[in-house]
């Protein structure tokens, strides 16, 4: 039996490491790359989670490990007691040892609560644009403040996004992992969300809530130079108009 | 005097009440009771295993080619709904049901008829919502949270929706009656000499777990009933602005204590396995106690998680994550007690105790995962993605039901008086170590890199690689499941049998026969600690108590 657990353990770690073999892919372990001051905000409190996280789930691992190999060992001894010896951790061993995972949760919660601003929106400084984003089964509407629409977001760089979220039909949540965590809506309780895009280029996102037997609609958001944008959203405007 | 002897209580059964089938249906007997919630339990433990392998092998390929987006949200649905409410949550109180009342020393549950009544509630719910598959429009297709207004009438009119709604009233009047009879007979039940200091800690796992249950299913099933009247009675009660917001406070008002007291019942089995295997009493027992308190307030008050990215205060916010933070920490505790017991420990290896460290080390998976979840703003970036299901994957699938794997394995000769295969166990153990851990970690990066959970079709090919790998992953887990049921029949049919102890237990239930008789014990030792048999083996054996 004792030849048969060894296998079965030294199997399973090897299983495990298969297993770990997973992680080999692209960016395995990384959040999504950030492009906004809530999304560096967002990566950085990511970052000290999976440390804390990572360091907490290792000493599990060493304590169990050793754990099992004294006990394994101490039952090959033999006594004339077949009993162990009761454990010593009580009082301030065990507050010390308590105080570990205490103090890291601590810390946890403690950077939340200095980043939990930033990672939710940016500083208020320079120029901002308010949009509103309408969430329905077919799609998402976009409508800026001119009254141009269109069904994929564009923002200028470097300003302030204003988006007022709503849902027409079913709840939907809007979420750009690039440029700010994600805000679920219920039909009829509208939600604001503010970011502001670092760089140009495309994003892409997903509603995360389940739509039953209709797709998810996807996300999509351009984020353009501010002449670029104003140029834009004065045609987009102009073709509304006169449409 | 190391005995107590029992007076036997008046039988009265009428014959045609002995044939073998009447014999279970009518059964009041918790030992009965137990039987039929595990084992209906693992029926549909099977089921779910059944549905996943299929949404998994659907995901494989980007397109979406292997079932419908109809049929793959009626898999998503039904997968999770059967996983939490028919199976897990099941397995525990089923293991509860039996145990509880050999722990605390008591010749049977407070209320028998109750206890009948709780697990043909259960089996009723579990049979209506699983015979939607063959009704014309199939089974409900809103998620298991019913999300809502997709859940109402005009989201979802056909009536499979109203019979999940029914079904889910009907688990939250059977987990409220086993709760109140649980509570019952740990209260009232307990044998001469069980103070709750010396309560057993799976017995003090399903008192929190009781608490946690009255306290939140009533709230499931107002809300259910809420449901069903608007879809089916044309009320409105959830249907005006703050209607879909008001039941999923409802609804989590309920999942996340659910959840803790899932989290809780596996640590009480974790905490009965490990002493035993390590042969000596569990460290920091009182202290894991008060965990285990506290973990059940705190999965009460951290239910608001579960909304962190609507619309919430940031003074909820961090009340919310405090709360689910503090029930990380309880965890901590009874893991810290768990190693330190192991550590000092002269271990007997077996199964059970494998399945035990699994555990610990999946439960401890799923908990740090939650972390990122509590840490609010982060929500927003991994809940309702993969991330998301891997951590409650870890947490239920790994977790929890490692330690109901462990608690079958140490309990088996005491349900059935025949010991599991010990080296099928084996095999299994290693195929759901190794299945369980390749299914989910792809699904972490997955999330990580923005798939929502529920994901139909994805234009990345990347991402098919990680499904790939975790389908691999779920068929493993399916095989060893599969060698679970196997070694389960052939323990039947040729199983070693095995005397009152065979663990050298500590504990009541093993000073009862093995399976005991209708009123449990002929007998009772003196109970003087928390570990009665281990005193008189010892008494017995002449070595120090």
């Amino acid at each position: 039996m004792r030849k048969l657990i060894t296998s079965v353990l030294g199997g399973s770690s090897l299983a495990l490491l298969l297993a770990a073999s997973a992680l080999a892919g692209p960016s395995p372990l990384e959040p999504a790359v950030p492009a906004s001051s809530n999304a560096h905000a967002l990566a950085d409190i990511y970052w000290v989670v999976f440390a804390i996280a990572l360091a907490l789930f290792v000493l599990v691992v060493v304590g169990l490990g050793l754990a099992v190999a004294r006990g394994r060992a101490a039952d090959a001894r033999a006594t004339t007691d077949p009993e162990a010896a009761p454990s010593r951790l009580g009082g301030a061993r065990l507050a010390a040892l308590v105080a570990v995972p205490v103090a890291a949760l601590v810390v946890v919660a403690a950077f939340v609560l200095v980043k939990q601003g930033a990672a939710r929106r940016p500083a208020a400084t320079g120029s901002s644009i308010a949009v509103t984003a309408l969430g329905t089964s077919g799609g998402w509407t976009y409508t800026y403040a001119n009254g141009a629409t269109s069904d994929d977001l564009r923002i200028p760089t470097g300003a302030v996004i204003r988006l007022t979220i709503t849902a027409a039909d079913v709840q939907h949540s809007w979420w750009v992992p690039s440029l700010a965590g994600q805000v679920r809506v219920f039909p009829g309780e509208p939600a604001q969300l503010s970011f502001r895009s670092d760089r140009d280029g495309a994003y892409a996102g997903r509603s995360t809530v389940a739509q039953g037997a209709t797709a998810t609609p996807e996300i999509a958001v351009v984020s353009l130079a501010q002449s670029d944008f104003d140029d834009w959203v004065g045609k987009a405007a102009t073709a509304k108009g006169g449409s | 005097m190391s005995e107590v002897r029992r007076s036997a209580v008046p039988q009265h059964v009428v014959p045609w009440q002995n044939g073998r089938v009447v014999r279970w249906l009518l059964a009041t007997d918790h030992k009965q009771v137990g039987i039929l919630t595990v084992l209906t339990g693992i029926g549909f433990l099977v089921l779910t295993t059944a549905l996943s392998l299929v949404v998994r092998a659907h995901l494989t390929v980007t397109t979406g080619d292997i079932v419908s987006r109809k049929v793959f949200a009626e898999l998503v649905t039904m997968n999770a709904t059967t996983l939490l409410f028919l199976v897990a949550l099941p397995l525990v109180l089923g293991l509860s049901t039996y145990f509880t009342p050999l722990l605390v020393g008591a010749r049977s549950m407070a209320l028998p008829r109750i206890g009948a009544l709780s697990y043909w509630l259960y089996a009723f719910a579990g049979v209506i919502l699983t015979a939607t598959w063959v009704s014309n429009d199939g089974p409900p297709k809103a998620t298991f949270e019913s999300l809502l207004p997709l859940a109402g009438k005009t989201g979802s009119p056909a009536q499979p929706q109203s019979i999940l709604g029914l079904a889910l009233i009907l688990l939250a009047l059977s987990w409220l009656l086993w709760a109140i009879n649980t509570l019952a007979t740990i209260s009232a039940r307990r044998a001469e000499g069980m103070t709750w200091c010396r309560l057993p800690l799976f017995a003090w796992a399903s008192a929190f777990a009781a608490l946690l249950l009255v306290v939140a299913t009533p709230v499931l099933g107002v809300a259910s009933a809420f449901l069903v009247l608007d879809r089916e009675a044309g009320t409105h009660i959830l249907t005006g602005a703050s209607g879909p917001r008001t039941y999923e406070h409802l609804f989590w008002f309920f999942g996340q204590p659910v959840l803790g007291a899932l989290v809780i019942l596996a640590a009480g089995i974790v905490s009965e396995v490990i002493p035993v295997f390590s042969r000596r009493l569990l460290a920091a027992r009182y202290a894991v106690i008060g965990a285990l308190g506290v973990a059940a307030v705190a999965s009460l008050l951290s239910y608001g998680r579960h909304l962190s990215t609507t619309s919430q205060s940031t003074w909820a916010q961090v009340v919310f994550m405090i709360a689910s933070l503090v029930l990380v920490a309880a965890v901590a505790v009874a893991v810290i007690a768990w190693i330190a017991t192991l550590f000092g420990g002269r271990l007997r290896q077996s199964v059970a105790l494998m399945f035990s460290v699994g555990s610990i080390v999946l439960l401890t998976v799923g908990m740090l995962a939650s972390v990122f979840l509590s840490a609010f703003p982060l929500a927003g970036q991994l809940a309702g993605t993969t991330w998301e299901s891997a951590q409650q994957g870890y947490l239920v699938e790994g977790g929890v039901l490692f330690a109901v794997f462990s608690g079958l394995f140490y309990w088996w000769p005491k349900l059935f008086g025949r010991v599991l295969d010990e080296r099928l166990g084996a095999l299994q153990y290693v195929l759901m170590f190794v299945g369980i851990n390749t299914l989910y970690i792809p699904q972490f990066m997955l999330g990580l890199l923005g798939m929502p959970s529920g994901t139909f079709t994805y234009a990345n090919g990347d991402w098919a690689g990680y499904e790939r790998r975790s389908a691999v992953g779920a068929a493993v887990l399916a095989v060893g499941i599969l060698v679970f049921v196997v070694n389960g029949l052939r323990t039947a049919a040729v199983g070693r049998r095995v005397g009152r102890d065979p663990w050298s237990g500590d504990t009541l239930e093993w000073y009862a026969a093995s399976p005991p008789g209708v009123e449990n014990f002929e007998n009772l030792p003196v109970i003087e600690s928390a570990r009665p048999v281990r005193d008189a083996r010892r008494r017995r054996d002449g070595l120090d108590v």
